[in-house]
């Protein structure tokens, strides 16, 4: 069980390893707390769709699966947007669009195809709580990056950074942060197979 | 017509879909290694693009709004792209099978491609500058998405032409593939921030 | 074959069913606490622009007047104008002097970092009782007729200045034609 919760944090995780879903991450990075809050947004969709499918994965025919499942995860994106609108309508206005996104955000797809539809219940919902956590995860700190550099502050608190390189929240910043981390967990992985 | 050339000017450059906006970066960065695949994605995308806005601009206006049944947007939407995408993959592939073996293998990519979607609900939610609707008209809607999906077809070629030129350059070995890509497509983002504040 | 076509589209239609049904129940629930949650929004930006009123009256579209002791003491205008990103939807409060009680910016797509920092406090605070037809100017001023621009965007402070002038001459009209 654990383990299965270990391999979507690190060693499958969506964002830094699958390259799964690059959209939102790095669309909504450009504040610590728009990233936390899309990131259980997603999490959210990801166990409760896991579990659905997990649970009808001997009803559903093969056929007409793909089309079932995005039914199944949109159902759950709309409970997320509606939800939103009415208890955190500030969140809900920094995401946007990105949440009724999350409709076609590869990693949900990808989870109900690769594990959900061949996995215990149980076994499903971890799975998807370790891929959202995993995906929580990578946007915190690429929103982190991007909210101290490009704005001087974190969690809206000033850091007193006088000037701020703003091209970070902008969008070229997304894609720069997004490279040069994935450049950073290459030399890491390089000197561990040194070693 | 003047709002429509700024719609779709907007669209193509000023809010580009990928470089600005970060939608469908996924084909963005998967399907970007050479020139041509780029072409025939992006053609595929900008086809689909139009065809969803029409589509999804009809549901919205004469089925959601009038059955008070806003909230399903997301799910009828995404049905709609997705039944649409097999529609033109099977029309394609009886009618005009040259076409379909150049943008064949893209299409079952698109449905999940966020900038269809994203296009389909910007539509309804963009208040229209021709009308005083709350939403695009279908004109409006059909400028946009087609724009929209030049705008990505624009981006995705460009990207591809430096990535081409990428493979045969001397990188630092940490930055190989994926980082370097990244770090490229930044700098066409900055390229794209020119266009940032022109009004139309 | 066409026995399976049944079971696939009926399996389909079912799952399609239920989820609206889902959906339905959701939207029931939160779909009050929306439009409150707007009018909220709506309600307690006015009493912010202008503290001293005690009720609100929908004069005309993007107007509202604002009583205190069944008198009017200001207006507060809806208005959007064209920014640096697209449109900046904002509200403006003019007391019954024509000077200005203050502005909030509701929604806008200005840069962020630079213009989008028209939607803090202290930017929209430097404009209360300010003058109703403004200039921008770059460096720290006390007139009553000018404002300091944000740092980098010129642009989106002008065009708050532009609003502010429209919301004045919409109230204007209004109290001329006597409330068409």
């Amino acid at each position: 069980m654990l383990k299965t919760l270990k391999n979507g944090l690190i060693n499958e995780n969506p964002t830094f390893v699958q390259l799964l879903g690059m959209c939102p991450t790095l669309a909504v990075t450009t504040a610590l707390k728009n990233g936390i809050g899309m990131g259980l947004s997603v999490t959210f969709v990801l166990v409760l769709s896991n579990m659905i499918i997990s649970l009808l994965r001997k009803v559903i025919p093969q056929k007409i699966r793909i089309a079932a499942y995005v039914v199944i995860i949109a159902t759950f994106v709309t409970v997320v947007d509606l939800v939103l609108k009415a208890y955190i309508p500030s969140l809900s206005k920094s995401l946007g669009l990105f949440i009724p996104l999350i409709v076609v955000n590869c990693i949900i797809l990808a989870r109900a195809e690769a594990f959900a539809s061949k996995n215990s219940v149980l076994k499903s919902m971890m799975d998807g709580l370790g891929m959202g956590l995993g995906f929580t995860v990578a946007l915190s700190i690429i929103s982190a990056v991007r909210e101290i550099l490009g704005n001087g502050t974190i969690f809206d608190i000033p850091l007193g950074i006088s000037t701020p390189a703003i091209i970070m929240i902008l969008p070229p910043g997304g894609f720069l942060t997004l490279g040069l981390i994935l450049g950073i967990i290459n030399v890491i992985k390089a000197r561990k197979g040194e070693e | 017509m003047g709002a429509l050339i700024g719609i779709a000017l907007t669209s193509i450059f000023v809010q580009n879909f990928v470089l600005v906006k970060f939608y469908g970066i996924c084909p963005f960065l998967g399907v970007s290694k050479k020139v041509d695949t780029a072409l025939g994605m992006g053609m595929a995308v900008t086809f689909v693009m139009t065809l969803a806005s029409i589509m999804t601009t009809i549901c919205q206006k004469y089925i959601l709004v009038p059955l008070k049944i806003e909230y399903m947007q997301t799910i009828a939407f995404i049905v709609i792209i997705a039944a649409l995408v097999q529609f033109v993959e099977m029309f394609l592939q009886k009618s005009i099978p040259s076409l379909y073996s150049s943008l064949g293998i893209y299409l079952p990519l698109i449905t999940t491609n966020c900038a269809v979607l994203g296009v389909a609900l910007l539509n309804v939610r963009s208040a229209s500058v021709i009308s005083s609707a709350e939403s695009y008209t279908l004109i409006e809607a059909i400028v946009n998405g087609f724009s929209a999906g030049l705008g990505f077809l624009i981006a995705i070629v460009l990207f591809a032409g430096v990535r081409e030129r990428l493979e045969s350059s001397d990188i630092p070995k940490a930055l190989q593939g994926f980082p370097i890509a990244l770090i490229s497509a930044s700098l066409l983002a900055i390229a794209f921030l020119g266009f940032q504040g022109m009004n139309f | 074959m066409k026995n399976e076509f049944i079971k696939l589209s009926a399996t389909l239609c079912a799952i399609t069913l239920i989820a609206a049904l889902l959906l339905a129940g959701v939207n029931s629930i939160t779909e009050e606490k929306i439009a409150l949650q707007e009018e909220e929004t709506r309600v307690l930006s006015m009493e912010k622009l202008l503290s001293e009123a005690d009720s609100f009256e929908v004069v005309d579209e993007n107007v509202t007047a604002a009583l205190s002791d069944g008198g009017v003491i200001g207006y507060c205008v809806n208005t959007t104008v064209k920014g640096f990103g697209g449109d900046i939807n904002m509200l403006v409060g003019i007391n019954n002097d024509s000077s200005l009680a203050g502005i909030d910016i509701l929604t806008h797509s200005e840069t962020a970092g630079l213009g989008a920092k028209a939607d803090t406090k202290e930017f929209e605070e430097s404009f209360t009782g300010k003058d109703v037809v403004l200039k921008i100017v770059k460096t720290k001023t006390e007139r009553s007729d000018e404002v300091q621009a944000i740092t980098g965007a010129t642009i989106t402070s002008s065009a708050i200045a532009k609003g502010i002038e429209d919301a004045f001459n919409q109230v204007q009209e209004l109290m001329n034609g006597g409330g068409k």
